[in-house]
C-alpha cells in the first residue's frame, strides 16, 4: 500500500511541475523584444507578408490563448515549426536527440568505469596519497572550463597529432552508417561493422571525455565517502569478525550497499547532462539538442527553443522520478520523508 | 557538351557600340543580333563593357570546354567533401535564400539562367536559350531550351518556369521579395511550351540581369502535385526533398548534420570540366579555426568563410592554397539620419574624417578593400573618382565636429553589431578609440541577428551607429532602393536591416524612381553618377570596405570560379588524382 | 545604587551574544583547526586572497591600463610573449596579460553579484517556504522545482540571448537559475531547525516569526550557505564565461576571459597564448575556490565529509 501511494503520489505531482515549465518556457519564449517574424520574412518582405506570417504563427492573438493554443498542441504531440526551416519542431528534435543521447550514455559510462574503481582506491587508501590525488583530480575536473579544456584537446589530438577528427559525427568520406536507434556506434555494433564502429568511436571519444569530467569527478568523490561510511556500519565489522576476507566484503557487500546513492546522482546528472552538453557540442559541432538549441537560441527561434525547454525539462522530471522511485524501492525509509 | 557560346565576331560589337552610344533602340537592336548570333555573345560584350570593370581578381582560369580535354587523361570522378560554415535549413526553392541554400539549389535546380565564370558576372543561359524585352522595358519574352529534362525523366516547360515563379510569388516569403516589386502573379504567363511572358508591374529596364541574380530554381510541377499535402504545394517536401533538373540529386539528407549530393552523370547541359565530381558532401563546420584544420588535415577538400589570419597558413601548406576574390559584399556603418546628434550632417562628416579605414585594413592583414563610393567597384556606373572621398583626417573630423552643439563631446553613442563576428567588433574598437580622442563615448552593444534587424525597423528604436553588410548584387537600382529610398523604411510596416540609415530626401526618392523606368544605358548612368554624388556629399552612412570571399582548398580541386559571392558552383568543380 | 548602574552597565551585545550563541562558535573554533590541517584547503584560500588582492589592485600595476578600456594598437597586433608582453598581445594589439588580470575583477564582481541575488532570493524564498510551510511551502517549493528542472546554462542561454548579449542580462540570467538550490537548502535547514528545542522555546515565551527567523535559525544556515556558494561561486564564474565564450556574454572592450578564449580559439595554434592564458587564469580561480570550499564543508559541515 505504503509504496503504491508513494508512487502514485510522485507521478501526479509531475502534473503541475510540467504546466510550471510550460509556463515559464513560455515567457522565456516571449521575452524576445524584437520581431522574430520580421527577420523570418526576410530584408525584402512586404507588409502583407509579414502580417501573414504573423497571422500564420497566431502571433496576432492575446498571449493567454496564444499559450492555451500552443498547450493544447502540445498535448497533441505537436510542438510547433521552425520560424527559420519551417520544419516541425519534433521532427527536429527526433534528429537531433539520439546524437545527444549517445554522447551522454558514453560519458556516463565513462565515469561509472572508471569513477568506481577509483573510488574504491581512494577509499581504501584514505587521506593517504592515492586519495589526495583523486581529490586534487576530482576538484581540478570541475574546476575545469570545459569548452576551453575541448578546444586544447582537439588542438592536441587533431590539429597537433592528427590522430582524431576535428569535429563531428563521422567521417564524411565514409559511407553514413544505416541507423536503427540514431545511437552510430549502437548500430554499427548491431550491424557488426567494425570500420564504421571504429570512425564512430574516433568522432564520439574527445566530446564524451570532456563531457564526462564532471561526472566522473563527483562520481569518484561521493562514492568513496559512501562506501567509507558503509565501512562503519556493524555488519561490516561482523563479517570481518568472522573472517570474511576483506577483498569480499568490499567488492560484495560494502560496494552494493554504498552504490544506492551514487545511483541516485548518476539518475541526476544523465537528466542534467542531457541539457548541459550545449557548450560540448558546440565546440565539436556535434549534432544534438545542445547545437540545435544554441542555433535556436541565436536566431530567436522561438518555436524551437520553447519545444526543447520542454523537452528536456520533461525529461529531467522523468529520470529524475524513475531515480526517486528506484530509490524508494530500495530504500523503504526515502518515502516518508520529503 | 555544353552550349556553345559564340566568340563575338566585330560585326556583333559594332552593333553593341552603336547600341550603348543610344543610336539603337533595344527592341532593334536584340532583334538584329539575336538575328546575328545569339545573345551569350551580347552578354559578354555587355559585361566587358561595362564601366568601372575591375581587373578579374584572383586571376583564375575559367572552366576548361570539355571539347579541350584530351580523351583518357581525365581522373575518375571523385566525392569531393565541402567544409561550409553554415547549415542548411530549407531547400524549398520558393523559400529562403541564404548562401548555402543558394549553393545547393543550384546543383539541384536549373534556373532561366547562369552566371558564366568570372567577373564582373556576364550572364549566361541555362534553361533560358534567349529573350527579348519590349521597348519600354514592361514585356519580356524568353525561350527555352528543348534539352532540359527533370530528373524524373519529364521535360523542362514553360509550364514548369511559370509554375515555379508563381509559386515564389504565392508564397510571399523571402525568396519572393526581389522580383514581387516587379512582377506579379498574373503578370507571368507561357505562351507555349517553349516561350514564357513577363509583364511587369512597372517598367525595369535591367530585368533580365535581376532575374539572373535573383536564380529562381525551376521546379517539377508534376512531382510537386504529387506530394502536396494539404494544399501545401509541396511546401512541407520540398524542404528536404528535389524536384529539379539541376547536375546533382540528393543521396543523403541528413539536417544540422551532413548533406550528401550525387552528381547525374548524363546531366542535360553536360560537365564544363575536364573530369567532374561523382558528388560531394557538405559538412558543417561552424568555427572559422575548425574549418582551417580540417583543411589542413585533409579531413575536407574544399572550406569556405576562411578568416584573413588562415589565409597565409593555407597558403604556406604544400599542396594547399586560398582562392580570394572581392565581390560585392559591402560593408557600411549606418548612422540614424532621423535621430541626434547623426542627424546632425556636420556629425555624419565628423564621424566619416574621424574613422581610421587604413587601421581597419591592417587588422584584417590587408584583405580588405575600402571603398571608393556608397556602392561597390564592380557594380555597373559605380564612380571611384566621386568626391568627396573620406579618409582619415582628424583635423578635418574636428573642423566638422566644431560646427556642432557638441564640440567639446560629452555624449554617448550606441554602436550595434552582430554578436562574435570580429570584424565587425573590431570596426566598432577603432570607433571607440578615434571618438574616444574627442571626448565621445562609442558603446559596444552586440546583439544577436534577428534583433538587430527588430531595432532597424524604425528610427525611434534606430542605433546611432550599426554595422551592416549589403550585397545588392550587380543592379545598381537595387542598391540605392535598397538603401536610401525613403519609402523603404517610412512605411507602416518600417524598414530592413538595409535602410537604418533613415536616410530622407525626396530628391534621391525621385532619382530612384526615374531609374527604375530608365531603359537607356547612359540615362541609367547619368543617374547612378548622380546618386553616387548626392550619398557622398550628404553621407548618411559610412561606406566603409568591400570583405573578400575566402575559400581554402586542397590543390587537387579543379576548375573552382568566383561567381560573385560565396556560393560555389560544383557543377565546374572536380578532383584531380592525388 | 544608581551610580553602581551607571558603572557597570548590563551586558553589551556582543558578549551576550557571545554567549548566547557560544554552542556553535566553538564548532567554528574547532572547525578552523580542522581547515588549518588541511594542506589543500590552505593552499585554495592562500590563492582565492590573492586574487582578490589582484582584483582589487590590478588596476595600478598592470603595464597597459587602458587596454582594457578601449586603446589599440594594432601595429603590435600577435606578438608572442615577451618581457613587455608576458602573455602576448591580440589581434588589435592589446596586452593580454593586463587584459586578463583586469579581467579577474569583472569575474570576481560578476560571480559575487550572481550569488549575492541569488542567496538572497534563494533565502528569502527557502525561509518562508521552511517556517510557515503549508501552502505557502507547497507552492514554493512547487515553483522551486520547476526552475531547477531547467538545465541552467540552457536558460541563461535562452533569456541572455531574448534580452540581448551583455554581462548585465548574463548576470541576470544566471541569478535566476542560480536561486533555486539555495531555495532547497534553506527550506530543508529551516524545517529541521524547526524542530528543534531551542526555536520550540523561542516560540513558547511568545517570539515574533521575525525575530525567530533571524535571530535563531539564520545563524545556523549560515554555515550551509558559505559552504554551497564558497563552492558556487567557482561555477558562477565558470558559466558567465560559458555565456561569454558563446557570445551572449560581456562585450568588448570589457576583458572577460570566456569572450578572449572564444576569440583567441580563432588563432590556435598559431597565437596560441590569446586562448591559453585566460582559460589557465580561470581554471586556476575555480580551482582555488572549489579547494578553498572543500575545506570550508569539512570544517563547517563536519555531517556530509563528501569529498568533492
Amino acid at each position: 500500500m505504503q509504496l503504491r501511494y508513494y508512487i502514485l503520489r510522485r507521478v501526479l505531482l509531475i502534473i503541475p511541475v510540467l504546466v510550471g515549465l510550460s509556463i515559464v518556457t513560455f515567457t522565456v519564449a516571449r521575452l524576445v523584444p524584437g520581431d522574430p517574424v520580421k527577420l523570418a520574412a526576410g530584408p525584402r518582405a512586404s507588409p502583407e507578408e509579414i502580417q501573414r506570417l504573423r497571422e500564420e504563427f497566431g502571433l496576432d492573438k492575446p498571449l493567454v490563448v496564444q499559450y492555451l493554443e500552443y498547450m493544447r498542441g502540445v498535448l497533441q504531440g505537436d510542438l510547433g515549426r521552425s520560424l527559420m526551416n519551417g520544419h516541425p519542431v519534433t521532427t527536429d528534435l527526433r534528429r537531433y536527440f539520439p546524437a545527444t543521447l549517445e554522447l551522454v550514455l558514453v560519458s556516463m559510462a565513462i565515469a561509472v568505469l572508471l569513477g568506481i574503481p577509483g573510488a574504491v582506491i581512494a577509499a581504501v587508501y584514505r587521506d593517504r596519497w592515492p586519495d589526495q590525488v583523486s581529490r586534487v583530480l576530482a576538484l581540478g575536473s570541475i574546476s575545469m572550463p570545459i569548452f576551453w579544456l575541448a578546444i586544447m584537446l582537439q588542438l592536441i589530438f587533431a590539429q597537433h597529432l592528427r590522430v582524431l577528427p576535428v569535429s563531428g559525427r563521422f567521417d564524411a568520406r565514409a559511407p553514413y552508417p544505416e541507423t536503427i536507434t540514431g545511437l552510430l556506434t549502437l548500430d554499427t555494433l548491431l550491424q557488426g561493422d567494425w570500420t564504421s564502429f571504429r570512425i564512430a568511436l574516433r568522432h564520439l571519444l574527445l566530446p564524451a571525455i570532456c563531457q564526462s569530467l564532471l561526472a566522473l569527478a563527483l562520481t569518484t568523490r561521493f562514492l568513496r565517502s559512501d562506501i567509507l561510511d558503509v565501512l562503519q556500519r556493524d555488519f561490516v565489522r561482523m563479517a570481518r569478525a568472522n573472517g570474511i576476507p576483506e577483498r569480499i566484503i568490499l567488492f560484495k557487500y560494502v560496494l552494493k550497499n554504498a552504490m544506492i546513492a551514487t545511483v541516485s546522482m548518476l539518475g541526476f546528472l544523465f537528466g542534467y547532462s542531457l541539457g548541459g552538453s550545449v557548450l560540448i557540442e558546440t565546440v565539436f559541432d556535434w549534432p544534438g539538442i545542445g547545437l540545435y538549441a544554441m542555433n535556436s537560441a541565436l536566431t530567436l527561434d522561438f518555436q524551437p527553443i520553447m519545444g526543447i525547454t520542454l523537452f528536456v525539462g520533461l525529461l529531467f522530471t522523468l529520470v529524475n522520478l524513475g531515480t526517486d522511485l528506484f530509490y524508494g524501492v530500495l530504500d523503504p525509509r526515502i518515502r516518508y520523508g520529503r | 557538351m555544353t552550349s556553345n557560346h559564340p566568340k563575338p565576331s566585330p560585326q556583333m560589337r559594332a552593333l553593341v557600340d552603336r547600341y550603348l552610344r543610344g543610336e539603337l533602340s533595344r527592341r532593334d537592336f536584340l532583334r538584329t543580333v539575336v538575328a546575328v548570333g545569339g545573345l551569350t555573345a551580347v552578354q559578354a560584350i555587355l559585361a566587358a563593357c561595362a564601366p568601372a570593370a575591375p581587373p578579374s581578381a584572383g586571376g583564375q582560369t575559367g572552366a576548361a570546354p570539355a571539347a579541350e580535354t584530351a580523351a583518357g587523361s581525365a581522373p575518375e570522378p571523385k566525392m569531393l567533401i565541402y567544409a561550409a560554415s553554415q547549415d542548411i535549413p530549407t531547400i524549398d526553392p520558393s523559400d529562403r535564400t541564404d548562401y548555402s541554400i543558394g549553393a545547393v539549389s543550384r546543383q539541384l535546380y536549373d534556373r532561366l539562367f547562369r552566371f558564366e565564370g568570372g567577373w564582373p558576372q556576364p550572364i549566361e543561359p541555362c534553361i533560358c536559350e534567349s529573350y527579348e524585352g519590349s521597348d519600354d522595358a514592361t514585356e519580356w519574352t524568353f525561350h527555352l531550351t528543348d534539352k532540359a529534362v527533370f530528373h524524373n525523366g519529364d521535360p523542362v516547360t514553360a509550364e514548369a518556369v511559370v509554375y515555379s515563379y508563381q509559386r515564389t510569388l504565392r508564397f510571399q516569403k523571402q525568396r519572393s521579395s526581389l522580383i514581387a516589386p516587379f512582377l506579379d502573379e498574373g503578370g507571368i504567363e507561357a505562351v507555349d511550351d517553349r516561350t514564357v511572358r513577363m509583364v511587369l508591374k512597372s517598367p525595369f529596364g535591367d530585368f533580365p540581369r535581376l532575374l539572373a541574380f535573383h536564380e529562381q530554381p525551376i521546379v517539377n510541377p508534376r512531382q510537386v502535385k504529387e506530394h502536396e499535402q494539404g494544399g501545401d504545394e509541396g511546401a512541407a517536401w520540398l524542404t528536404e526533398n528535389e524536384a529539379g533538373s539541376g547536375p546533382f540529386v540528393i543521396k543523403e539528407w541528413e539536417p544540422g548534420n551532413r548533406y550528401v549530393l550525387e552528381a547525374v552523370p548524363d546531366y542535360w547541359q553536360g560537365w564544363p570540366g575536364e573530369s567532374r565530381l561523382a558528388g560531394f558532401v557538405w559538412r558543417i563546420i561552424r568555427e572559422t579555426a575548425d574549418r582551417r584544420i580540417a583543411l589542413l588535415a585533409g579531413e575536407v577538400d574544399m572550406a569556405d568563410t576562411i578568416s584573413t589570419d588562415d589565409i597565409d597558413i593555407i597558403a604556406n601548406t604544400p599542396g594547399y592554397h586560398v582562392e580570394e576574390n572581392f565581390g560585392l559584399l559591402a560593408g557600411y556603418v549606418k548612422m540614424n539620419n532621423q535621430l541626434e546628434p547623426t542627424s546632425d550632417l556636420h556629425f555624419r562628416k565628423f564621424i566619416a574624417y574621424a574613422m581610421d579605414y587604413e587601421a581597419l585594413v591592417n587588422v584584417l592583414g590587408g584583405h580588405a578593400k575600402l571603398m571608393t563610393g556608397p556602392i561597390p567597384e564592380g557594380v555597373p556606373y559605380q564612380d571611384p573618382n566621386v568626391q568627396p572621398q573620406y579618409r582619415h583626417d582628424l583635423e578635418k573630423a574636428k573642423e566638422h565636429l566644431d560646427q556642432t552643439p557638441w564640440k567639446d563631446g560629452g555624449i554617448e553613442l550606441d554602436y550595434v553589431y552582430v554578436t562574435g563576428l570580429d570584424f565587425e567588433e573590431q570596426l566598432g574598437l577603432i570607433l571607440l578609440e578615434q571618438l574616444g580622442k574627442f571626448n565621445i563615448k562609442v558603446n559596444m552593444v552586440p546583439k544577436v541577428w534577428p534583433d538587430m534587424v527588430a531595432a532597424c525597423g524604425q528610427p525611434e528604436t534606430g542605433p546611432h551607429l550599426i554595422n551592416i553588410f549589403v550585397d545588392s548584387g550587380p543592379i545598381p537600382y537595387n542598391w540605392f532602393v535598397e538603401q536610401w529610398y525613403s519609402k523603404s523604411w517610412d512605411r507602416d510596416t518600417g524598414g530592413s536591416f538595409q535602410t537604418c540609415d533613415f536616410y530622407k530626401n525626396p530628391e534621391v526618392d525621385t532619382l530612384v524612381e526615374t531609374l527604375r523606368g530608365a531603359v537607356d544605358p547612359a540615362e541609367q548612368e547619368r543617374i547612378v553618377k548622380e546618386l553616387q554624388q548626392i550619398i557622398m556629399e550628404e553621407i548618411p552612412g559610412l561606406p566603409v570596405y568591400v570583405l573578400p570571399t575566402i575559400i581554402g582548398m586542397s590543390d587537387n580541386v579543379k576548375g573552382y570560379v568566383f561567381y560573385g559571392d560565396i556560393s560555389v558552383d560544383f557543377w565546374r568543380l572536380w578532383l584531380a588524382d592525388a | 545604587m544608581d551610580t553602581h548602574m551607571a558603572l557597570e552597565p548590563p551586558k553589551g551585545w556582543l558578549a551576550r551574544w557571545l554567549e548566547e550563541n557560544q554552542s556553535w562558535l566553538e564548532e567554528w573554533r574547532r572547525g578552523i583547526h580542522r581547515f588549518r590541517r588541511s594542506r589543500l584547503s590552505v593552499i585554495g584560500l592562500v590563492m582565492v586572497l590573492l586574487l582578490v588582492l589582484v582584483a582589487i589592485t590590478g588596476s595600478w600595476w598592470v603595464p597597459y591600463p587602458e587596454d582594457a578600456t578601449g586603446a589599440l594598437h594594432i601595429s603590435e597586433r600577435f606578438q608572442p610573449p615577451s618581457l613587455a608582453h608576458p602573455f602576448g598581445t591580440d589581434e588589435v594589439g592589446r596586452d593580454v596579460f593586463s587584459r586578463v588580470v583586469l579581467g579577474t575583477r569583472i569575474s570576481f564582481q560578476v560571480g559575487a553579484i550572481i550569488l549575492i541575488v541569488a542567496i538572497t532570493i534563494g533565502v528569502t524564498l527557502g525561509g518562508i517556504a521552511g517556517y510557515f510551510g503549508g501552502w505557502a511551502n507547497e507552492i514554493i517549493m512547487r515553483i522551486t522545482d520547476i526552475m531547477l528542472t531547467f538545465p541552467g546554462i540552457f536558460l541563461a542561454l535562452a533569456i541572455t540571448a531574448a534580452l540581448g548579449p551583455g554581462v548585465r542580462n548574463a548576470m541576470l540570467a544566471l541569478s535566476i537559475t542560480w536561486w533555486p538550490g539555495y531555495a532547497r537548502l534553506v527550506q530543508a535547514q529551516v524545517l529541521s531547525a524547526r524542530e528543534e528545542d531551542y526555536v520550540e522555546s523561542a516560540r513558547a515565551i511568545g517570539a515574533g516569526h521575525t525575530r525567530i527567523l533571524f535571530r535563531h535559525i539564520l545563524p545556523n544556515l549560515l554555515s550551509a550557505i558559505i559552504v554551497k556558494a564558497s563552492m558556487d561561486i567557482g561555477f558562477a564564474i565558470l558559466n558567465l564565461a560559458a555565456l561569454g565564450f558563446i557570445g551572449v556574454g560581456a562585450q568588448q572592450p570589457t576583458p572577460e576571459w570566456g569572450a578572449m578564449v572564444a576569440f583567441g580559439r580563432r588563432f590556435l595554434p598559431h597565437y596560441w597564448w590569446y586562448s591559453t592564458f585566460p582559460g589557465l587564469a580561470m581554471f586556476f580561480t575555480v580551482f582555488g575556490f572549489n579547494m578553498l570550499g572543500d575545506g570550508l564543508r569539512d570544517v563547517l559541515d563536519p555531517q556530509s565529509r563528501h569529498g568533492a
